[in-house]
């Protein structure tokens, strides 16, 4: 089920009306319709792969059980292997298993040894990259003695298959998630609304700015070889613009539709495109998934400790697998590489946490300098996105070639160059509203509060009015494919 | 809660309403087909592919031949010749008329299908457009055409200024797609969309004997109704090119409609006279040319046949 969908939209109220109204307050009926509804929205899609979700949730569940109840350490050790194995063994088998051997069976081709083997044709499981997180970081905590497991089942199987964040995150710690499943929930007039206030600027996000550029960004990256330098520089930002309001957007919704129901998720992004170094943006760009990388992978590989070979290589994992976790492919990677490459200067100066206050912080606008370094910064981005969204990586260099030409400077000529000055100028207002609401967890969260109710009032109903008149667009969220 | 739910109930009530509205400013800036399904049943009628909606001009034609014609033609995604086209003809044509006038516009890609089986109907392009689900061609406002042909796009909707909108669409069918004459640009576009056609499009395309037997029966059924006369429209001699490699038989093919017709005005040989905006699109100073020399043609055939 799709958030920008009519089946959400007729699902959303009727799960919100029986969570307050039937369940009357009662904590165990609210996680039982909770868990309910996520199976069903879940399910929508396919639902054979509930028997998946539903078995890495006992899995986790017993092995959590069973490593609170142990105090031996290999028994522990071989406990939270397990759990690592089940659980990335879906998601390897079914994300990564044709790309392996694909790879496999060309590496055996060049070295002059063809290979027979089939590649199989896998569906992939909606939102598998995320959940899997969600309940390894349960099982590495309960491993670290961080947090204590539950015995309560139905509470565990709600936390994994809570459908707001079930298939694009935030991905959710254990330990900030899960004790919410426990505490009585009561309904806060202040929070819904903010959470519709967050929904409502998660859809603008989303449907207007996100579904608008990937109209030319497609038209740009699939006929790549035809077009000026001119037209691939505005692919690129089309393409910048379409993953973050994509991305950001679905977290928002996500983040909203857990508070109508009590839940507060972590913020998953902090307008990533203001940021003036490369450390910064992954500061600020899907956090959820920096800081799991952060805590369950580059700390326990010594992080920034240790001599410079180290530090390089630690670098290298995290961005490399990052990379891949998007999807199984040489450009994600790639994508990832570079990204390390951006970083690893910053790193290694002792520059990395330079930019830990907003920009501009109490100021309207910005300095030259710090306009600067926003654009150095989003340009770096820029190239590295057109690994992440080309088909390959020929088809990335071609078009970094491409845009490195004489025809840089002249005009644009795709298909729909004229309609898309419009999308610039969409693109040009959401900036503006962006920037304006920096300070904030999301761009409107304050934005007119001060106004007269009306005003503010009408402003909420253009901006509703606006998501209704571009719903059509419908493309996927992109992030539900990895 | 209570106070939550109400006005949450009264904000969804207000959106829905302020949308619904928006629904009765649709014009000839919505998009470049509504009007075509506001207009009552037609006695003349220009028919054809994106080339005639954008080339031949009702207002021209009506000086010259002194009648009341409505463009009826969509593009080559909605309406090449087939059973798609053929049955909405059939619900926009006036059938109490008898004397009506049609002009046909004919060209080697409307009677070509992508398809594998280039003969199977059920695979063609247009079954799954507008044209094949609205049933209603004649009402306005049109809410069946607004809803299945935006396909959610409502900001469409949304009037905007005029000066800004590249293309309107007249009540009389015409598409006017406002550029000024800018030579440079309209070669550079027709050389890369004539390249586009030989390198993507021909290869793709085939001759379509489902198609061919579709010309004949529109034509067959516009002449229970009135004359019908076939016009191959000019385009980019670029383009002309394309269109010799891919179909150089093209005047054989349509020979058997070209004998059921009233006449065939076949204008390649003027290519060279007009602007194109994009290799195939007339350029509106050149498609007022265009439908006065077609205009001048009908009126001599008319007088010939009348002399005979």
């Amino acid at each position: 089920m799709l958030f920008n969908s009519v089946d959400f939209a007729v699902f959303l109220p009727l799960v919100f009306l029986a969570y307050w109204f039937v369940t009357q307050h009662n904590l165990k009926a609210q996680n039982i319709l909770l868990l309910l509804a996520s199976y069903l929205f879940y399910g929508w899609w396919d639902w054979r792969f509930l028997s998946l979700i539903l078995f890495s949730t006992i899995i986790d569940y017993t092995i959590g059980l069973h490593l609170h109840k142990t105090n031996r350490s290999q028994k522990r050790k071989l406990l939270l292997w397990l759990s690592l194995l089940i659980n990335l063994g879906f998601l390897g088998f079914f994300k990564y298993y044709n790309f392996f051997l694909d790879n496999l069976i060309e590496a055996f081709t060049f070295f002059g040894t063809p290979l027979q083997a089939r590649s199989l044709s896998i569906i992939l499981p909606v939102g598998i990259s995320f959940y899997t997180f969600q309940t390894l970081s349960y099982t590495i905590d309960i491993y670290r003695r961080k947090m204590e497991p539950t015995h309560n089942f139905i509470a565990f199987a709600a936390f994994v298959s809570f459908f707001p964040q079930l298939v694009a995150g935030p991905i959710e710690r254990a330990q900030n998630l899960l004790p919410q499943f426990f505490k009585p929930r009561k309904f806060n007039y202040t929070c819904a609304v903010d959470g519709l206030r967050q929904i409502l600027w998660g859809l603008v996000k989303k449907v207007i700015v996100a579904d608008s550029c990937a109209r030319y960004a497609n038209i740009i990256f699939d006929n790549s070889d035809d077009l000026t330098g001119s037209s691939l520089v505005l692919g690129a930002v089309f393409f910048a613009f379409q993953i973050y309001g994509d991305f950001s957007g679905y977290s928002d919704i996500a983040i909203g539709t857990a508070r109508l129901f009590g839940f507060n998720l972590m913020k998953n992004f902090a307008f990533p495109y203001f940021s003036r170094d490369i450390a910064e943006f992954w500061r600020r760009w899907h956090i959820s998934l920096s800081t799991w990388f952060r805590d369950y992978l580059y700390i326990p590989l010594g992080g920034s400790r240790g001599n410079t070979a180290m530090q390089v290589r630690n670098v290298f994992i995290i961005f490399v697998v990052s990379g891949f976790w998007h999807g199984a492919n040489w450009t994600f990677i790639v994508w990832g590489g570079i990204n390390a490459l951006y970083f690893l200067p910053i790193l290694l100066s002792g520059k990395n946490r330079r930019h830990l206050d907003d920009v501009a912080s109490g100021k309207i606008y910005a300095s030259f300098r710090e306009i600067s370094s926003i654009g150095f910064t989003f340009i770096l981005t820029l190239l590295a996105w057109i690994f992440f969204r080309a088909e390959n990586i020929s088809h990335a260099w071609n078009y970094i070639q491409g845009i490195f030409s004489q025809s840089l400077f002249q005009v644009p000529n795709f298909d729909g160059f004229i309609p898309s000055k419009a999308v610039l100028g969409i693109v040009a207002i959401f900036v503006i509203v962006e920037w304006f609401g920096r300070t904030g967890v999301y761009a409107i969260e304050k934005l007119g509060l001060k106004w007269h109710p009306m005003v503010r009032l009408g402003f909420y109903y253009l901006l509703s009015l606006a998501v209704l008149l571009f719903s059509g667009q419908k493309q996927e969220f992109i992030y539900f494919q990895f | 809660m209570n106070r939550f739910l109400l006005k949450i109930a009264l904000f969804c009530c207000l959106l829905l309403i302020g949308f619904g509205s928006l629904f009765f400013l649709a014009d000839g800036y919505t998009d470049p087909f509504y009007l075509k399904f506001t207009s009552p049943r037609q006695e003349n009628m220009l028919l054809g592919t994106s080339r005639a909606a954008h080339g031949l001009q009702p207002r021209v034609l009506n000086n010259c031949l002194e009648r009341e014609f409505f463009n009826y033609s969509f593009s080559l995604l909605h309406s090449p010749f087939g059973p798609v086209y053929y049955e909405s003809i059939k619900r926009k044509v006036d059938t109490t008329a008898r004397d009506g006038c049609f002009i046909v516009a004919v060209d080697p890609w409307s009677i070509s299908s992508e398809n594998d089986d280039p003969d199977d109907p059920s695979g063609f392009r247009e079954t799954t457009g507008f044209l094949a689900s609205v049933k209603d061609v004649t009402s306005s406002p049109n809410l069946e055409y607004l809803i299945k042909s935006l396909k959610g796009e409502y900001y469409r909707l949304v009037p905007m200024p005029r000066d800004l909108q590249l293309q309107h669409l007249h009540k009389d069918g015409w598409l006017e797609v406002k550029l000024p004459p800018d030579t440079t640009s309209f070669n550079r576009r027709s050389l890369y969309r004539a390249k586009r056609y030989l390198k993507n499009k021909m290869p793709l395309n085939r001759v379509s004997a489902t198609r061919l037997v579709y010309l004949e029966k529109i034509v067959a059924f516009l002449k229970q109704h009135g004359k019908v006369y076939l016009v191959r429209l000019p385009v980019h001699p670029e383009m002309a090119k394309v269109e010799q490699i891919y179909m150089p038989d093209f005047k054989d093919k349509i020979k058997n409609v070209v004998t059921l017709s009233d006449g065939y005005f076949d204008m390649h040989n003027l290519n060279h006279k007009f602007l194109y905006t994009d290799g195939n699109h007339l350029h509106r100073d050149s498609g007022a040319k265009v439908s006065a020399l077609v205009g001048k043609f009908i009126l001599e055939r008319s007088k010939g046949m009348a002399l005979k």
